[in-house]
């Protein structure tokens, strides 16, 4: 899958076409709408320090956001107007400085669903944080939601996961997990075993961590590898 | 020529259980020792040891690998230098496939960066002789592989790897008859392209010593060797059980 489409910073970006797109993300904030009953995929990439973006869905519209990204604090909303309406958004972050994500997930309808996959591998010796948020209001009935947070320590480094789920509505499907820990010993044992150096074994765990989650293209995924490399040297 | 000795060796777990107690053994270049034992006497506790898990200190004695200590060598250079482990239970690693793992593990080993056109040569034909599906190299390390699939993989980087002292630990565990017999000839003959490697089996059954055969067969209790004799010793212990091998007999033979 490539990413042919670059999407041109706009303060309002409307996509009505399937397709898969990447979009820089920069200091100011920048709105996505998704058409009702579009698919599409995007790459968002970073050109600042900080990004800002918030996502609307309409009816029965599907939305596949993933992101690799360095030392960002992002925020990012979403909100899943209308019914059906559903995203799968991968968030993959290598931090050497403090940084984090802040995501919100409003359920506005009926069959709507959220997957939430954020990744962070710290190298540094601040604080990488992940917040996130859902919730669903009474009377949107049908709704999915999955969250999965992790971030692993390599060194003096600190992590903070904070989830929580707003569910007002019995009929709902539900759950989360968070992780909060070093590369393990048992995959680090069995990667030395082999004569694989410590630096390079933790490349090659990064890359696990924040890559296996993700679908791009190979010359992204050249980029994104080479970061991770960069990182450990 | 001496490829491993084991010195009065006792290894302490972290929290303070004694495993191996006075543990002796010679193995030199090109031979096959088994060691065979009840359950929970040290026998993957050994064999790790031998590789260098930090799950476990060595307070007494000695592991000279090519006459020279390696105790205090980290577990990768141990690697580099040769040996090689087998694990009774190798673990997955999700999203890193088995193709970049392994040509990572190659050029570690060989001190080079190795071209993609003679690893992935060098892959085909170490799969054909495994029959092992092309697609597993692309896969993640042991996701989602059945426990002979994982067994199949560990002896794809053995042929690849190309180490001095092998180690393995319950290969035969999780393995067909097929797939057992198939996985033994690979190791036999590494073992005969490369006649200066030393092999160390853990086993509990003695059909893959039949494969591949010991010159010695030892029988560890309690964290130590308390007998020693030839591939009889396998046949009777599969007969008679631990209990009824009389641990008085046949002791140093092999000296
Ligand atoms: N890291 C550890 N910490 C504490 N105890 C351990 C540790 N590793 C092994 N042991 C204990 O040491 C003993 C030996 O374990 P080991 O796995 O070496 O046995 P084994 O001979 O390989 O057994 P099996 O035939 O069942 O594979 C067991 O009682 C086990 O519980
Ligand atoms: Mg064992």
């Amino acid at each position: 899958m490539m990413f042919m489409n670059k999407l041109l910073l706009k303060p309002q970006i409307y996509i009505e076409k399937e397709d898969s797109y990447e979009l820089v993300v920069g200091e100011d904030a920048v709105e996505i709408v998704l058409a009702p009953y579009t698919s599409c995929k995007l790459l968002a990439l970073a050109s600042s320090k900080s990004q800002n973006v918030t996502i609307h869905l309409s009816k029965e519209s599907r939305f596949e956001y993933q992101s690799f990204l360095q030392n960002i604090n992002s925020k990012i909303q979403i909100f899943l107007e209308g019914e059906g309406a559903s995203v799968d958004f991968v968030y993959s972050m290598l931090a050497s400085s403090k940084c984090g994500l802040k995501v919100e997930v409003y359920h506005q309808s009926s069959h709507t669903s959220s997957r939430i996959h954020n990744a962070i591998v710290n190298y540094g010796e601040e604080l990488a944080s992940l917040s996130v948020d859902a919730s669903v209001p009474k009377g949107c009935v049908s709704c999915h939601l999955t969250q999965d947070n992790r971030i692993t320590l390599l060194k003096n480094g600190k992590g903070k996961i904070l989830p929580n789920l707003w569910i007002d509505e019995f009929d709902c499907f539900a759950e989360h997990s968070a992780y909060i820990s070093k590369f393990s010993k048992e995959k680090m044992f069995y990667c030395r075993m082999r004569g694989i150096q410590e630096q390079d074994v933790y490349f090659l765990l990064t890359k696990s961590m924040l890559l296996g989650n993700m679908n791009v293209d190979d010359e992204h995924l050249t980029q994104f590898t080479e970061m991770i490399q960069k990182m450990g040297r | 020529m001496k490829m491993l000795e084991i010195k009065e060796l006792k290894v302490r777990s972290k929290d303070g259980k004694d495993i191996l107690k006075d543990f002796s053994l010679l193995i030199k270049k090109g031979e096959v020792h088994a060691i065979m034992g009840p359950n929970g006497t040290g026998k993957s506790t050994l064999s790790k040891v031998i590789m260098g898990s930090d799950d476990y200190e060595v307070i007494h004695g000695d592991i000279l690998y090519n006459g020279t200590s390696i105790l205090n060598l980290p577990v990768d250079e141990r690697a580099r230098q040769g040996i090689f482990l087998v694990n009774q239970n190798p673990v997955s690693i999700e999203g890193v496939t088995n193709s970049e793992f392994l040509k990572t593990a190659l050029s570690s080993v060989r001190g080079e960066n190795v071209g993609l056109y003679e690893f992935m040569k060098l892959m085909e034909n170490a799969m054909g002789d495994l029959k092992m599906r092309e697609d597993m190299m692309h896969r993640s390390i042991n996701q989602d592989f059945s426990g002979g699939e994982r067994k199949k993989n560990e002896i794809l980087q053995m042929k690849i790897l190309k180490p001095k002292l092998v180690i393995l630990d319950e290969l035969d565990s999780g393995l067909d008859v097929d797939s057992l017999k198939i996985v033994c000839e690979n190791v036999r003959q590494y073992l005969e392209e490369n006649p200066e490697t030393s092999l160390l089996i853990i086993t509990h059954y003695s059909r893959i010593l039949e494969y591949i055969k010991p010159q010695y067969v030892h029988v560890m209790k309690d964290g130590k060797i308390v007998q020693t004799s030839d591939m009889s010793l396998a046949l009777e212990i599969e007969k008679n059980g631990y209990d009824g091998v009389n641990s008085m007999s046949g002791n140093d033979v092999y000296e």
